[in-house]
This record gives C-alpha cells, sequence and structure tokens, in this order.
C-alpha cells in the first residue's frame, strides 16, 4: 500500500469515525444517565437525515442549515419519547424496557418505508467540490461532516464534563440514588439526557444525508456500529466510546478497502470480542456496581 | 416534632421489611433507632428519604411529604448520609460536594464549600482527589460533608461506623456532636449502638421490621435485654 493511499484510507475511516462517535455519545448518554438500551436510536438517525432531505429539496434550505434544525427537531422528539413513553416503562423489568425502545424502532422504521418507500434519495445542494492536501483528496462535504462532528462532540463533551445539568447527569450515571439524596430532580435530568442524546442522533443523520444517500434503514445500519463502539469503548464511558468510534470507523476503512464490507463487518465484531477478552469492561470502562 | 414518621410500612415483594413504624424527632434532637441487621432500621431511613416506596405519613415541620420525591425532600433541609456511603466514586472531593449543593444558589453554593472544608480541613487538602482513592475514614467525611452542603435541619445518618476503626468511629461520633451542637436534629440509625446511646436523647429498638422498645437513651442504656441483645457486654 503506497502512504498516499493509506493517508486517503485513514481520512475516509476518519469521516466515518466521528459520525459514528457522535451516534455512540448518545447512546451511552442514554444507557449511562437514563439506563436504557436504545435499540430505537438508529430511527432517530434516520428522522434526521429524512427531515434534511425535506427541508433542502422542497424549502431549499441550506444543508448546513438543516444540521441544527435537525438537532432542534430530534431533541423535541427526543423530549416527548421520554417523557410520554420510556419514562413509563421505568422501575419496569429490564426486559419490558428493551421491548420498548425494540418497539420504537419498528415502528419508526415502519414509518419511515410507508412515507418515503425503499428508494435511495440524495440531493446535491450544499458545499460541493473537493480539496486537496498533498497527495489526500477530501470532499468539501466529507470535511464539513468531520468539522461538525468536532465541535458537536467537543460541545457535547464539555457539557458533560463542565456545567451544572453535566454534574448531574454524571452524578446520575454513577449512583441514581444519591443524586436524588443531593437534590438532583431526576426525571428532568433523564429528559434532558433522552432529548440531547436523540438531538445528536438527528444532527448526525443530517450530516449522513449530506455525504451519503438515504433510505428508511440508514440510520438503523449505522447504529449497530454504534452498539459495538459503545460495548467497545465501556458501557457509558463517553471517553471509551469517541476513541472506539475513530477505531472502528479506521478499521472499516482499511477492511472495506483491501476486502469488502462484509469482512468489515467480520472483523468489527472480531475486535469486539477480543477487546471484550482483554479487557471485559472495554477500553475506558469500569466495573459498575448497582 | 421536626419530624414524623407514622405507621410507616415498607414492602419488597412479599416481605414486609418496616411492619407500620412510628416515630418522632424534636427539633435539634437526637434520637437513635438499634436492632440486628435486618430488623428494617436502613429501610426505615430509606422511606423517610423517599429512596423506597411506603405507606404512611411523613410531615417533616409540618408539611406532609408522603408524596414528595427525594429530591424534593432533600431541598426542604433533609440531609442523608447512606450506608456504606455511597458517594460519586469517579468524581473529586469537590465534585461531589457541588452534587451535595445541587439545589443551592451560588452564593450559598460557596458557603456551603466553605463550611466543609472549614470543618474537614482534611477534605480541603484532597479537593481535586477522586473519592474512590481515598481511605474509609475520609469517604466518610465526604459522605458527611456532601450531605451537609444545604445547610440541612436534620440529617438522617445510616450505620455511620460502618467499616471503621475505632479512632475513626471517634472521630465521626466526635464530629456528629459537634453538628448536634450546631442544632441540628440527627436520626440515626446504628448497630453498633454503645457509642451512639452516650449521645442521643432517645432510643429505639427495631426487630423484624417492628418497634419493639422506646425510650430515653439512658434507660434504654441501662436495660439488660437491649445490653445483652444489641449493644454486647
Amino acid at each position: 500500500m503506497t502512504f498516499p493511499l493509506f493517508l486517503q484510507l485513514l481520512t475516509n475511516g476518519l469521516v466515518v469515525g466521528a459520525l459514528l462517535a457522535i451516534v455512540a455519545l448518545g447512546v451511552a448518554l442514554i444507557f449511562g444517565v437514563v439506563r436504557v438500551v436504545n435499540f430505537a436510536h438508529g430511527e432517530f438517525v434516520t428522522l434526521g437525515a429524512f427531515a434534511t432531505y425535506l427541508v433542502v429539496t422542497q424549502l431549499n434550505i441550506s444543508p448546513l442549515l438543516g444540521i441544527p434544525l435537525a438537532f432542534v427537531l430530534g431533541a423535541a422528539v427526543g423530549a416527548g419519547i421520554q417523557a410520554a413513553i420510556v419514562s413509563r416503562a421505568a422501575g419496569r423489568p429490564e426486559l419490558d424496557v428493551l421491548m420498548v425502545t425494540y418497539a420504537l424502532s419498528i415502528i419508526g422504521l415502519g414509518i419511515f418505508s410507508s412515507a418515503f418507500s425503499g428508494d435511495f434519495r440524495s440531493y446535491s445542494e450544499g458545499p460541493s467540490g473537493i480539496f486537496t492536501l498533498g497527495s489526500v483528496v477530501i470532499g468539501l462535504r466529507s470535511l464539513t461532516v468531520l468539522l461538525v462532528c468536532l465541535i458537536v462532540g467537543v460541545g457535547t463533551i464539555l457539557v458533560v464534563q463542565r456545567t451544572r445539568i453535566g454534574l448531574a447527569l454524571r452524578a446520575l450515571a454513577q449512583s441514581r440514588d444519591s443524586a436524588a439524596a443531593c437534590g438532583i430532580n431526576v426525571p428532568a435530568a433523564e429528559l434532558f439526557a433522552f432529548a440531547l442524546a436523540v438531538g445528536l442522533a438527528a444532527a448526525a443523520g443530517a450530516l449522513v444525508s449530506l455525504i451519503g444517500t438515504i433510505h428508511p434503514r440508514v440510520g438503523h445500519d449505522l447504529v449497530l456500529d454504534a452498539f459495538v463502539v459503545v460495548v467497545l469503548g465501556g458501557m457509558g464511558s463517553i471517553g471509551g466510546a469517541v476513541l472506539a468510534a475513530i477505531a472502528i470507523g479506521i478499521v472499516n476503512a482499511f477492511t472495506s478497502f483491501a476486502l469488502d464490507d462484509s469482512w468489515a463487518r467480520i472483523l468489527t465484531y472480531c475486535l469486539l470480542y477480543a477487546t471484550l477478552l482483554l479487557r471485559p469492561h472495554g477500553l475506558l470502562g469500569r466495573h459498575v456496581g448497582a | 416534632m421536626i419530624l414524623s414518621l407514622d405507621s410507616i410500612e415498607v414492602r419488597y415483594g412479599q416481605a414486609v421489611a418496616v411492619d407500620r413504624v412510628s416515630l418522632g424527632v424534636g427539633a435539634g434532637k437526637w434520637v437513635l433507632v438499634m436492632g440486628p441487621n435486618g430488623a428494617g432500621k436502613s429501610s426505615l431511613l430509606r422511606a423517610a428519604i423517599g429512596l423506597v416506596k411506603h405507606r404512611g405519613r411523613i410531615t417533616f415541620e409540618g408539611r406532609d411529604l408522603s408524596a414528595e420525591p427525594t429530591w424534593i425532600r432533600q431541598r426542604l433541609g433533609i440531609g442523608y448520609v447512606p450506608e456504606g456511603r455511597q458517594l460519586f466514586t469517579e468524581m473529586t472531593v469537590e465534585e461531589n460536594l457541588r452534587v451535595g449543593g445541587y439545589g443551592c444558589s451560588a452564593p450559598a453554593l460557596r458557603r456551603g464549600l466553605d463550611l466543609a472544608y472549614g470543618m474537614f480541613p482534611r477534605l480541603a487538602e484532597r479537593r481535586g482527589q477522586i473519592a474512590s482513592t481515598m481511605s474509609g475514614g475520609e469517604q466518610q467525611m465526604l459522605a458527611m460533608a456532601r450531605a451537609l452542603m444545604i445547610e440541612p435541619k436534620l440529617l438522617l445518618v445510616d450505620e455511620i461506623s460502618w467499616g471503621l476503626s475505632p479512632i475513626l468511629v471517634a472521630q465521626v461520633f466526635a464530629t456528629l456532636v459537634e453538628l448536634h451542637a450546631g442544632g441540628i436534629a440527627i436520626l440515626q440509625v446504628e448497630q453498633n449502638a454503645f457509642e451512639a446511646l452516650k449521645h442521643a436523647q432517645s432510643a429505639l429498638v427495631m426487630s423484624a421490621g417492628r418497634l419493639v422498645l422506646e425510650g430515653a437513651a439512658d434507660e434504654i442504656a441501662r436495660d439488660r435485654r437491649v445490653v445483652e441483645s444489641y449493644i454486647g457486654a
């Protein structure tokens, strides 16, 4: 493999990894704070993708503006779903809660399939052209994705690590009872976490629509990798999830080039298996008690 | 009475952990609940702060708290020092204290931190240290300091001598005595009641979820059955 090709694949992997990181951040946030495995997370990515597609093609709005719009829409939908559905399942056996998010996923898939059929769609509006850096060619769209992911990712981590509400989220992730006994309004903090996570998923969907074709399963496919990333990084560990996302993105890029997409998926799961053998709690995970 | 528990009942499935227990804590008073392991003492405290579902009425300063969630009860002035400390182990000392004062305004938070560090200079030295890396005694100080951030009127204290050496137990009790002298009411649950009986005004004995004995602490301390069963010779 030549060095320029190596750099090219690395760059491609970084773009995919950055997207994956934003989706995985949301999965980790919901798992860590709300203690729910959100199987419907991919459908929120799809929601953001189609919402952006619609505002771009129907209303002639720039896809760059579609990103914050998707975030706001996602946050609103996420808040509604947490308040009306997920929070009501709280305190029930884990399997019940899993069935609730699984059902949401199936419902979401059904809605997207009937509203948009199975067609692959894309649009040409927004940033276009390529950018060369030495021998590496990067599309302006990919560069946009990379930059937005960086801003959104750093922003989210700052919210979690440096703000008052972030302190509540971290407290909740470590000990629910203690958080409540310290005066934290637990349902409100959970609502915030769910809304933020779904907002991130929808923003990621907007970015997906910018660099690829979209279809009713686009988020569903992406979120499988995001789950691997969250387990790989250590359930609930935000730093671990980002690290694992970028690693998976890069591994995928190289394997897809050298072999093909299905081998990339096989290798991803082998990597997960090997990591869990060596580090049962993931890359940066710690054992978390009840 | 600053706190009244009226016919509190806690069930875990079919099992009755607390069986219609009533007690009152007067303003500034120190009340001790003793009894063997599994008597329902901790469940009673968890009911008082709202961490378990319960039947019966709980009033704090005349206000009915029975339907209020835990966070409201804390913000009204009930501090809780849980069994086993339950710190935010991956956070620093200062972050733990900030969570303790989560409901405080910025000046109140500042005042709470100053008070906590003044009372526990050791925590001030270690404010940037991760809680899980501290010794058991320091962690217990942190658990107390965290509960004190809101300047509570009532402190619920669960098995505070848990896992501590006799010297540290004495230190922790000295702190409770100081707080009590400052006017804070204390409802303490303790299996190892010998030390606690010296300080409390009244004591209650629980067994199998029920209240079996109550009286002034010095009387309870002289009761032969209590001495044999719960204090040890």
